[in-house]
């Protein structure tokens, strides 16, 4: 391995690490969990505007691929002018949208404001724009675990907003509560000044421009392998998400048994994503994500097959919810171990278009596929398909720093 | 603070914050609220 192409470990830390997480963390709680409980408005919504469910529903379909295709644009505005300054727009966007959401009194309105304003404000609040940071300000050695303290935050506040939101739309009623929420958002600028980072991502690591970054890493059959692990991610668990209470449904079973799974994902998700997290620290992380896809189709192909009582629900929700966002820390750490950090947030952007393309088949396909054929049987074996696929295509991936002969560093 | 001391506190903190989230799912009125919720989008 020559000089150019090691593993970039910070010059300078001038943001402790504590900092780094403390305010990571808070940003990802605020942004993964608002938007979590999107589905609770639907009702109110749609009753009190007169719309049809595929208003609303269409318009958090844009909010899902806006937020993909944004992605790779606000992690390459992040690595070039500062991921603290994209957060600030995030935020001030997020507000926008949420206001928008509830102020919007045509389709096309709520779809520009629910829709485009809000899935753009997630591509500049998540993951990739601050895993950017902590791949920078975080030492190699603590940078898989890092990624897995903030991923378990977002997990808690997925876990956390939905019964906030829950009360806070019987409380104050739903448009009410989508203006307490917008000032909620706001609260991610003072947060964004805490991952003010002195030194500007382009001087991290070897001088190398956004074309040839993007070159690089798709001529480079890891990256492709790793799009191809979270398009699967995105397509079971979105699917799991959306289908899942339907499917309940179906079968008999009350809606209290899906408010319960739907508690205990959220629960299990926080201690799988921390546990990930940790693990990457210690293991190869292609084989701490070959594990979990391998295990997500077990755990499928046993929920489908055993009989369908409230435990074995519960289990599933369990077991599911541990490995729920738990691919999310060992891919981004694989991302930062490979190509360095300077183009982090914009590389993760790109990994995570592919979660999003996977997560809108995964919804369509869902209820493409019972519509023909009155059952979610055939999209439950895609799925344990598509697990065992990625258990396979994660096994060759190389963790090692790419090799960059000719470059200079900056 | 020593560092053992300060860890048990985090995790005490953060299993305490758990706790409380999922009794909040489990209150009947919310367990019947969000139920409701979550239906009507089927």
């Amino acid at each position: 391995m020559n000089a150019a192409s090691m593993p970039a470990r910070p010059t300078q830390t001038p943001l402790s690490m504590r900092q780094v997480l403390i305010c990571g963390a808070a940003i990802v709680t605020l942004s993964m969990g608002i938007r979590h409980g999107f589905g609770l408005w639907l009702a109110p919504i749609t009753m009190d505007r007169g719309w049809t469910r595929e208003t609303f529903a269409f318009a958090l379909a844009i909010q899902n691929l806006a937020w993909g295709l944004a992605g790779p644009f606000a992690g390459m505005l992040a690595d070039r002018f500062g991921a603290y300054r994209v957060l600030l727009v995030g935020a001030v966007l997020y507000g926008l949208g949420l206001v928008s959401m509830g102020l919007a009194s045509s389709g096309l309105a709520f779809m520009g404001g629910a829709g485009v304003l809000l899935g753009m404000a997630q591509s500049g609040t998540t993951y990739a724009v601050v895993y950017g940071v902590i791949a920078r300000q975080v030492v190699p050695e603590k940078r898989s675990w890092a990624m897995g303290v903030t991923a378990a935050a977002g997990s808690f506040g997925q876990f956390l907003m939905v019964p906030v939101e829950n009360g806070l739309i019987a409380g104050i009623g739903w448009q009410n509560a989508l203006f307490v929420l917008a000032c909620g958002a706001l609260i991610i600028m003072p947060l964004a000044i805490g991952l003010k980072e002195p030194k500007p991502a382009a001087d991290s690591g070897p001088k190398q421009s956004v074309a040839a970054a993007l070159g690089e890493a798709f001529s480079y059959p890891s990256f492709g392998l790793l799009m191809a692990g979270y398009f699967v991610c995105g397509f079971q668990v979105v699917f799991i998400g959306v289908h899942m209470p339907s499917y309940l449904k179906d079968h008999g079973l009350s809606p209290q048994v899906a408010t319960i799974a739907l508690a205990l994902i959220g629960l299990f998700n926080v201690f799988g994503t921390y546990t990930a997290g940790s693990l990457g620290q210690r293991l190869p992380k292609r084989y701490i994500l070959s594990t979990i896809y391998a295990l997500r189709a077990v755990a499928i192909t046993v929920f489908i097959s055993a009989p369908l009582t409230p435990w074995s629900v519960y289990i599933f929700a369990a077991v599911m919810g541990f490995l729920w966002l738990s691919t999310v820390p060992p891919t981004n750490a694989i991302v930062a171990q490979i190509f360095g950090v300077r183009y982090m947030s914009m590389l993760g952007g790109v990994v995570f278009l592919s979660h999003q393309v996977g997560s809108f088949l995964g919804v369509w396909l869902g209820g493409k596929l019972y519509d023909a054929t009155g059952s979610y049987d055939m999209v439950w074996w895609i799925a344990v398909a598509l697990g065992i696929v990625a258990a396979l295509v994660n096994l060759p991936v190389r963790e090692t720093a790419i090799q960059r002969a000719a470059l200079k560093p900056a | 603070m020593k560092a053992p001391v300060q860890r048990v506190l985090w995790w005490a903190t953060a299993a305490a914050a758990l706790a409380a989230v999922f009794v909040a799912y489990l209150n009947p009125h919310t367990v019947v609220d969000l139920a409701t919720r979550v239906w009507a989008c089927f």
